[in-house]
C-alpha cells in the first residue's frame, strides 16, 4: 500500500489525554507493521521533542507545523548552555546563577534579563525575559529544547502578548503572529508566513494556517486521520486529499446513556463534523462497533468504521500476588470523568477493608477542581485512604500499576477506555460502570472484574470489596485479564486497520 | 580612522554640516580616509549625502551599523512590490494625499505612503500602514530610500506604539525599543535592545547605550597602530559623555563651531554656550580642542586654560579652481550693491544692515541689497518684523530684495560689490568666506567669531565696533564713493582667500593628525584587547 498516514492532533503536551495516547499508540503500531505514518501537531511547543521521548516516539515520527515552517524537523543535536551561549556578552554582562532553574543577567548592578533554564536540562536556555527601565518584561526569547532561539514574544504595554516572531535556526524570522482586538478581546489576529517557498501568506487564524500546512504536506495518497474534534474544520478544509477520517475517542452524546437515541444532544464539539463537514470526510472511525452502529443509525449517509483506539503493544510481566489493598484510578482528573464518586465509596469500603487506599493518578482539570476534591476527602474523613498524585508516565506510571490490586473507573461515558485496556496488560482486575462505550468490551463481568450499573455506588463499593478481600478471586481475575488482553493485541488491532485499508 | 560625529543630515542643514562636507572633500582630495558618523535614524540619510557628493563608503550611521546596512545595493520599491500575503488586491490612488490604499474586497489591507514630492516625483514607498484581517492597524513599516524595510512600529490594540524594530535588509531584527507607562503613567521609551548576527543580545536604558555600544565596537574594529582613531565631535551631544570613558584608546577632539560663550561679545565672563557647557568643562578629558579662528583659540585658552592641545583650523575651504577662477572687476558688477546669503534669522540682525543702508542713502541714492535665504519664522516672525520696520523707516522697499534660498550662491556673490554682516554671534561664517573668494568686499560689526577675522580691517573690508550701525553706514558710503578703494579692497579679498586654500587648511589638519599619531603609540602601549581564548565550550561534545 503506497498510502501515507497523517494523524492530526493539536499537540503532544506535558500532560496528555487519551487522544494523544491513542495517536502515539497507533504510530507505534503502524511502525511495527511498516505502514508510513506521522503524528502531525499544530501547537508551538518548545518542549515537543523532549516530551515525545518520554513516550518512545522518535523525532521522525512527528511533524509539527512550526517545526516545518522553521525548517527544523530533526532531532536535538545541540545543547545551548547558558554559560557558553552567544546570547550573553560576558565581557559586559554577568550571569548570576540563582539556582538550577534560573539565572539573572546583570550589568553594573542592574538586572537586565532573567533566564529560565530549560526544564529537565542542566543549564540549557529555556526562556529569557528582558526587562525595560521600568521593570516590565518587554520581550521574551523562547528557546527550543533542541538548542536554538525559536521565538521572540513582544509584550503589549499592559503585559499581554503583543506580537511574536518565529525564527529559523539562522535567526531569520519566518513567521509573525499578532495579538490585537477581536471585538473587545485581545486575541491572535494574524499568522503570517514571511518567506515560505519565496512567498508571503497571511492567515486570520492558526487553524487556517494549519489547513494550509496540512495541504502542503499532503497529496492524493495521503490519508488524514483527525484525532481532535476541535480540528474538524481545519482538516475538513484540506483539499489535496479526499482520504480524510475523523476518529472518535469519546461517546458522542452529552448523556452517554442516550447514545443510542438518534435525537439525543451531541457534544458541541461534534457539531461541525455532523453539521458542516459531513461531505469533507470519507468516514468516521469509532473505537467500538456499538458506537458505529448508533452513529450509522443517526447519520445513514456517512461511512463508519470501528477500530479499537488502543492496542497492547507489549504484555507486561503479570504482577502476581498483589496482596495490598491498593486501588487505582488512572486518567484525567476532570469533572466529566465523575471522579468524585470514587472518593465517595471509600468510607463504605473502609468498613470492611480498613486499610483500603485509593490512588488517583492524572492531571487535574484545574487547581480549583483539585481543591473541591480535597474538600470532599476532608468531609468524608478519608485523608489517609486517598492520595491524589500528579500525572505520571513511563516507569513512574508502571510502578504505580504494579502495586495496584484493583483498577477502578466511575465515568458515565467513554469511547473505549484506554486506562482499562492498559490495566489488562498488568493483569489487574477492574471495576467500572457499564456505560457507553467500552467497559463491557474490556471487562467480562465476574471474569476479570465487574461491570456495575451506572450510578450504583453501593454495588460499586461491594464489588471493590469482593476483589480486595478475596485473594483467590483476585488471582483468577488477574489470569483472565491477561487472557482478555489478547483481544486488544497489536496483531488483532492491526487486523482491524488492515480491513479498513481495504476500503480506502 | 577619522570619525566626524554628528546627529543627522537633511535637505536643509546648518553650518556645521556644511563644514563637515567641506572637510570631507578635503580629506578625500588628500587621500585621508574618514567616516561621517550620524546617530539619528534617517531613511533619507544616504539620499541627502549622496546628493552632496558623499558616497556610501564614507557614511557610518549608527543605525546602519547595527542594521548591517552601511553598504546596500540600491533598489526602488513601488507600491505593487509590497507583498501582503493576501490575494485579490485592489489599489486605490489618493494622489492628493500622496498615498495608495490597498483593499481585499472591501476590507483595508494597507495604506502605502509615498516619499514626498520634494524628494522625488517617482512613486517610491516611504511607509506602509498594515492592517490585520480584523481591521486592526497593527504595524507601520518605514522604508529606507535605498529600498529596504528599515523599521517597523508595532501597535497596541488602543493604537499606541508598543515596540519599534529595526531590521537588517535581510529582515533580521537588529535593534528594538519599547514604550511603556512610566511611574507617572505616561507612555515613554523604556529601553533598547540590540541583537547581533551571532545572536548576542545587549540591553540599553536609552539611545546613549546604543551609541556607546557602537563606539566601543567601532573603535576596536578600526584599531590600527599606525592610524589613530580620531573622533571629531562636530556635534558633541551624547558622544561627549561616552568618549571620555571608552574602554579602548581614542584621540578625541572637541570641535567648536560657535562661540563658547553665550554672549560672544563677552567671551571671558558670560555664561557658557549651552551646546559646549559639558564638553568644555570636561575638555581636559579629551585630546584636543579645535576652533575655527585664531581669535577664539586665544579666548578659549585665556578663559579655560586647558592642558590639551588647541588647534585653529578654518571650517571653510576654498577649492583651488575657485581661487584661480576669473576675477570680476567691480565695475562689471551691479552698482552699489550689497549681497547677503544667510538665513533670515533674528541673530543675523539684517535689519541693522538695512538701517545702515538707510543712513547711507543720502550719499549713495542707488544703494541696493539682495538677500538670499530661508526665513526663520521663530519668535513670532520677529526677524521679518524688524526688517519690515527698517524698510518702512528708511523707505527702502524698492532697494532691498528678499529672495528665497539660492543654489547659485557663487553667482549672486560674483555680481555684488559688498557683503555685509551685522550678526550677534558667529562660529566662522562660511558665506562671508565664499563671498570674499568671489571678490566681495566685506563690512561687519566686530562680531565674534569669524567676521572680524575673515575681514581684515582696512585690507579686504572694514570691521566697525559691535552694534555701531552708523559706522557701518559710513564704511558703505566710503566704499561706494571711491571706486579705486573699492577695487583695491576687492583685489585683497581675492588675495586673502588663499588663507583658506585646500593646501592651507589641509596643512592645519595635518598638524592635528601628526599630534594624534604621536600620542597614539603611548595610548596603545597600555591597551590590551579583550580575552577571547578559553571562553568557549570545551567540555561538551555536540551530537553528530
Amino acid at each position: 500500500m503506497s498510502k501515507k498516514f497523517l494523524f492530526v492532533n493539536e499537540n503532544i503536551f506535558t500532560f496528555n489525554s487519551g487522544t494523544e495516547f491513542s495517536a502515539m499508540n497507533r504510530i507505534k503500531l503502524f511502525k511495527q507493521n511498516n505502514v508510513d505514518a506521522k503524528i502531525v501537531t499544530r501547537n508551538f511547543n518548545p518542549s515537543l521533542h523532549q516530551e515525545i521521548k518520554k513516550y518512545g516516539i522518535d523525532d521522525d515520527d512527528i511533524i509539527n507545523m512550526y517545526d516545518y515552517f522553521q525548517g527544523e524537523m530533526g532531532p536535538k543535536k545541540h545543547h545551548e548552555y547558558l554559560r557558553y551561549s552567544n546570547l550573553v556578552d560576558k565581557h559586559e554582562y554577568k550571569i548570576d546563577g540563582v539556582d538550577n532553574n534560573k539565572s539573572y543577567i546583570e550589568k553594573l548592578g542592574q538586572r537586565v534579563a532573567k533566564v529560565s533554564i530549560f526544564p529537565l536540562t542542566v543549564g540549557e536556555i529555556g526562556n529569557v525575559d528582558y526587562y525595560d527601565n521600568f521593570g516590565n518584561v518587554a520581550s521574551r526569547d523562547v528557546f527550543d529544547y533542541r538548542g536554538f532561539k525559536s521565538k521572540e514574544i513582544y509584550m503589549h504595554p499592559d503585559g499581554q502578548i503583543g506580537h511574536e516572531l518565529v525564527f529559523n535556526k539562522a535567526g531569520q524570522p519566518v513567521m509573525e503572529i499578532t495579538h490585537m482586538n477581536i471585538g473587545d478581546q485581545v486575541l491572535p489576529t494574524m499568522f503570517k508566513l514571511l518567506n515560505y517557498k519565496g512567498n508571503i501568506y497571511r492567515f486570520n487564524t492558526e487553524d487556517e494556517l494549519y489547513s494550509f500546512f496540512l495541504n502542503e504536506i499532503s497529496d492524493k495518497d495521503t490519508v488524514i486521520i483527525n484525532d481532535r474534534p476541535s480540528l474538524t474544520a481545519a482538516v475538513g478544509n484540506v483539499n489535496n486529499t479526499k482520504h480524510k477520517y475523523q476518529i472518535m475517542h469519546n461517546e458522542h452524546t452529552e448523556d452517554a446513556s442516550q447514545a443510542g437515541n438518534p435525537n439525543a444532544k451531541l457534544f458541541d464539539n461534534l457539531n461541525p463534523l455532523f453539521d458542516n463537514y459531513q461531505n469533507s470526510y470519507a468516514g468516521v472511525i469509532t473505537p467500538t462497533q456499538a458506537q458505529s452502529n448508533d452513529l450509522q443509525k443517526r447519520y445513514p449517509k456517512m461511512n463508519f468504521y470501528s477500530i479499537f483506539d488502543s492496542a497492547i503493544l507489549e504484555i507486561h510481566k503479570p504482577v502476581a500476588n498483589v496482596t495490598n489493598h491498593e486501588i487505582t484510578y488512572m486518567g484525567r482528573i476532570f469533572r466529566d470523568k465523575n471522579v468524585a464518586e470514587l472518593i465517595s465509596i471509600i468510607p463504605a469500603v473502609k468498613q470492611t477493608i480498613p486499610d483500603v487506599h485509593l490512588t488517583m493518578m492524572g492531571y487535574f482539570e484545574s487547581a480549583q477542581f483539585k481543591n473541591e476534591l480535597e474538600e470532599i476527602i476532608k468531609q468524608l474523613n478519608v485523608q489517609d485512604s486517598v492520595s491524589m498524585i500528579d500525572y505520571k508516565a513511563g516507569k513512574d506510571k508502571q510502578n504505580v500499576l504494579e502495586k495496584t490490586r484493583v483498577l477502578v473507573q466511575s465515568s458515565k461515558g467513554e469511547g473505549l477506555s484506554m486506562a482499562l485496556i492498559e490495566g489488562l496488560q498488568y493483569g489487574i482486575p477492574e471495576v467500572a460502570y457499564d456505560v457507553n462505550y467500552g467497559p463491557n468490551e474490556i471487562i467480562d463481568d465476574d471474569k476479570n472484574g465487574y461491570l456495575v450499573e451506572s450510578g450504583d455506588l453501593g454495588k460499586f463499593a461491594s464489588r471493590v470489596i469482593d476483589v480486595l478481600g478475596n485473594d483467590e478471586k483476585h488471582q483468577q481475575f488477574s489470569n483472565h485479564a491477561i487472557e482478555k488482553s489478547d483481544k486488544f493485541s497489536a496483531e488483532n488491532v492491526m487486523k482491524q486497520w488492515n480491513q479498513f485499508f481495504e476500503t480506502i | 580612522m577619522n570619525f566626524f560625529l554628528n546627529s543627522s543630515f537633511n535637505a536643509k542643514n546648518s553650518g556645521i554640516e556644511h563644514a563637515q562636507l567641506k572637510r570631507a572633500k578635503l580629506f578625500e582630495k588628500f587621500g585621508e580616509d574618514y567616516r561621517l558618523v550620524f546617530r539619528e535614524w534617517n531613511p533619507l540619510l544616504h539620499f541627502h549625502l549622496n546628493n552632496n557628493g558623499i558616497s556610501d563608503k564614507y557614511i557610518l550611521s549608527i543605525f546602519d551599523y547595527f542594521q548591517k546596512a552601511t553598504n546596500v545595493q540600491n533598489k526602488t520599491i513601488r507600491p505593487k512590490d509590497i507583498n501582503f500575503g493576501v490575494a485579490n488586491l485592489r489599489y486605490e490612488d489618493e494622489k492628493d494625499q500622496n498615498r495608495v490604499i490597498v483593499y481585499n474586497k472591501n476590507q483595508i489591507v494597507a495604506r502605502i505612503n509615498l516619499f514626498d514630492k520634494e524628494v522625488t516625483n517617482d512613486t517610491i514607498v516611504k511607509s506602509v500602514e498594515l492592517f490585520d484581517g480584523f481591521a486592526n492597524l497593527y504595524r507601520v513599516d518605514f522604508y529606507d530610500y535605498r529600498g529596504f524595510l528599515s523599521m517597523a512600529q508595532w501597535y497596541t490594540p488602543d493604537n499606541k506604539i508598543a515596540t519599534e524594530t529595526w531590521y537588517t535588509p535581510e529582515g533580521r531584527p537588529a535593534i528594538e525599543d519599547y514604550f511603556r507607562l512610566n511611574a507617572q503613567g505616561k507612555m515613554e521609551k523604556s529601553g533598547f535592545k540590540t541583537i547581533d548576527e551571532n545572536g548576542t543580545v545587549r540591553t540599553h536604558n536609552n539611545i546613549v547605550g546604543l551609541i556607546q555600544e557602537f563606539l566601543e565596537k567601532v573603535n576596536v574594529e578600526f584599531m590600527d597602530k599606525d592610524h589613530p582613531n580620531i573622533y571629531v565631535m562636530d556635534r558633541s551631544d551624547y558622544f561627549e559623555e561616552i568618549l571620555e570613558t571608552l574602554s579602548s584608546p581614542t584621540y578625541t577632539v572637541l570641535h567648536l563651531h560657535n562661540s563658547h560663550a553665550g554672549d560672544a561679545q563677552e567671551p571671558d565672563t558670560s555664561i557658557m554656550n549651552n551646546n559646549y557647557e559639558y564638553s568644555l568643562t570636561d575638555a581636559n578629558r579629551y585630546d584636543a580642542i579645535v576652533s575655527a579662528t585664531e581669535k577664539q583659540t586665544r579666548d578659549v585658552k585665556r578663559r579655560f586654560n586647558p592642558s590639551v592641545d588647541m588647534f585653529t583650523i578654518p571650517v571653510g575651504v576654498i577649492k583651488n579652481e575657485d581661487l584661480k577662477g576669473q576675477r570680476v572687476p567691480m565695475k562689471d558688477r551691479k552698482k552699489h550693491s550689497i549681497v547677503v546669503t544667510a538665513r533670515v534669522a533674528p541673530e543675523k540682525q539684517i535689519n541693522k544692515i538695512i538701517d545702515a543702508m538707510g543712513m547711507a542713502k543720502k550719499e549713495v541714492p542707488d544703494i541696493n541689497m539682495d538677500v538670499y535665504g530661508y526665513v526663520d519664522h521663530s519668535n513670532d516672525d520677529i526677524a521679518m518684523k524688524r526688517i519690515n520696520a527698517s524698510l518702512d523707516e528708511y523707505d527702502l522697499k524698492d532697494a532691498v530684495h528678499l529672495h528665497s534660498y539660492t543654489n547659485d550662491v557663487a553667482g549672486v556673490q560674483k555680481n555684488a560689490q559688498l557683503y555685509a554682516l551685522a550678526s550677534v554671534m558667529e562660529g566662522f561664517n562660511l558665506a562671508l568666506m565664499e563671498a570674499q573668494a568671489q571678490g566681495d568686499v566685506g563690512v561687519t560689526f566686530d562680531t565674534n567669531y569669524g567676521p572680524n577675522e575673515l575681514i581684515v580691517d582696512n585690507e579686504n573690508g572694514y570691521v566697525v565696533d559691535y552694534d555701531d550701525t552708523k559706522a557701518l553706514s559710513e564704511r558703505m558710503v566710503k566704499l561706494f564713493t571711491d571706486d579705486e578703494l573699492l577695487q583695491k579692497m576687492s583685489d585683497q579679498a581675492y588675495e586673502l582667500s588663499n588663507r583658506f586654500s585646500e593646501d592651507s587648511v589641509w596643512h592645519d589638519w595635518q598638524q592635528l593628525i601628526e599630534s594624534a599619531k604621536k600620542t597614539w603609540q603611548d595610548k596603545l602601549k597600555t591597551y590590551h584587547f579583550d580575552i577571547t581564548n578559553g571562553l568557549s565550550d570545551m567540555e561538551h561534545n555536540e551530537e553528530a
